[in-house]
């Protein structure tokens, strides 16, 4: 739900959206009046995608969507464009990000809002409806081995969409990247800004020429650094198996390949893309994927050994310094 | 054996002379020893108990609070969960830059920074719930 929106300090604005807390940073230069232009852009932005994108609100377009699985739905155009960037992206990534993982990630206990999860998770509870959707779920693995990928039986024409049956969409992460990439774009008159949901953040405007500073959170450690990376401009975003977790083993980047929470020897994956959604996507499908990927991302992976491997160039180094050591 | 050494002992055919204690005419009688079945019923106990005890004292003891067990649960998902174990010593490995371009940044937009002076302007991380 969104909050009210905070002054962090001058150039700060900060609220809670879609599960998280959404700031916007601007450059200093900016005039104040122009920065609470702006955050009332990007809180609008957020509030409309919120109100289509949530599979909490019983009455969201998605909402809608999911309980007309097996027949034809119209949808919105915004809908279909975001749908269209889902299917693309389960192409591109060889499945590895997958729009249709929502019946396994409720299976794995993420299926309510994450507080309700976190403080059902302390109490050591299996509620009812809980246990009908793991039943459900285990039906679903016995008949097609999966319960993931019905991405592939999807069908989209202009305005009308044909889930499976069965099936169920949750946009979750490429949402609020694209929710932000639209925020982004739909900032006028700031000399640069940032607009970051969580974490995952898109750079728009003309940025200092030495670029702008981003810690990347050690996964381990919440509120510190893991390291630097500087930006001049895209997005920026990670995925990470320490955060939204409720328990060992159990948190809300699932595998398509298992149907189960991932455990890759990724903890956390932090990609660069030109655009949010973009990075969004990547993030996960490098959690999954491992550092092979980076082979096609500029991205930096955290593993469960302790190490970082990345492949973004350094400040003040040589090339041949940066692919000295490694792969 | 005994020649030369001054001892007296009586000799085979001597006879031995008896000993006169006041107020004891007869030899004190030997303690009454246990029938064979008491000592095999005893020891049959005994050993019986000795087996049993310790399951007694297990069933004996108080259980742990049932919030207190951290087993997975019957849902399908927990037969796979094992400790995730992470330890980050930042140690940093570069590699290649990417070179087919779903995301690659080539030098330009994005870069390390090895010795970051001040704060950052914004932190990057798996979204946090708010």
């Amino acid at each position: 739900m969104l909050s009210e929106v905070e002054e962090v300090d001058p150039f700060r604005r900060s609220f809670k959206a879609m599960g998280t807390r959404v700031e916007l940073i601007a450059a200093p230069a900016s005039k104040p009046r122009d920065v609470a232009r702006a955050a009332a852009v990007v809180m609008r932005v957020f509030e409309r995608e919120e109100a289509r994108f949530s599979r909490f609100r019983p009455e969201s377009e998605l909402s809608r969507v999911n309980s007309q699985a097996g027949r034809w739905t119209r949808i919105s155009r915004p809908f279909a464009i975001l749908t269209g960037l889902a299917l693309q992206s389960a192409e591109e990534t060889g499945g590895l990000f997958d729009p249709t993982v929502l019946p396994a990630l409720k299976a794995a206990g993420y299926d309510r809002d994450y507080e309700q999860v976190r403080a059902r998770s302390a109490a050591g509870e299996e509620d009812e409806e809980l246990k009908a959707i793991r039943r459900d779920f285990r039906a679903l693995m016995i008949k097609n081995s999966t319960a993931c990928g019905a991405w592939r039986d999807m069908e989209v024409q202009d305005d009308r969409l044909l889930l499976p049956e069965g099936a169920e969409l949750d946009f979750g992460g490429i949402a609020k990247g694209w929710t932000v990439d639209l925020a982004a774009e739909a900032i006028m008159s700031l000399p640069w800004a940032i607009v970051d949901a969580g974490g995952d953040l898109r750079i728009v405007g003309d940025t200092p020429v030495e670029g702008l500073d981003v810690g990347v959170e050690d996964p381990e450690e919440s509120g510190s650094e893991a390291m630097r990376l500087r930006l001049t401009s895209g997005a920026l975003a990670t995925s990470s198996v320490t955060v939204r977790s409720w328990g060992p083993g159990a948190h809300h980047i699932i595998d398509p390949r298992t149907s189960l929470p991932a455990l890759t020897g990724v903890v956390q994956a932090t990609v660069w893309g030109e655009n949010c959604a973009q990075a969004e996507v990547w993030s996960k499908a490098a959690v999954l994927a491992g550092p092979g990927i980076l082979d096609r991302v500029s991205a930096s992976l955290v593993l469960d050994s302790g190490e970082i491997v990345t492949n973004f160039g350094g400040v003040d180094q040589e090339e041949e310094d940066l692919v000295g050591v490694g792969r | 054996m005994n020649e030369g050494t001054g001892t007296s002992r009586p000799h085979a055919g001597q006879e031995i002379p008896h000993r006169h204690v006041a107020g004891h005419a007869k030899a004190p009688a030997k303690p009454k020893r246990a029938s064979r079945g008491l000592v095999r019923f005893w020891a049959w106990t005994l050993g019986a108990m000795s087996f049993l005890s310790p399951f007694a004292l297990l069933g004996l003891s108080p259980r742990p609070a049932q919030g207190a067990v951290a087993g997975p649960s019957q849902g399908a998902v927990s037969t796979r969960r094992r400790p995730v174990v992470v330890v980050v010593t930042k140690k940093i490995i570069y590699t290649k830059s990417a070179t087919s371009s779903v995301s690659s940044s080539g030098a330009g937009p994005v870069q390390y920074v090895q010795a970051p002076a001040a704060a950052p302007v914004a932190v990057s991380c798996g979204t946090h719930a708010c």
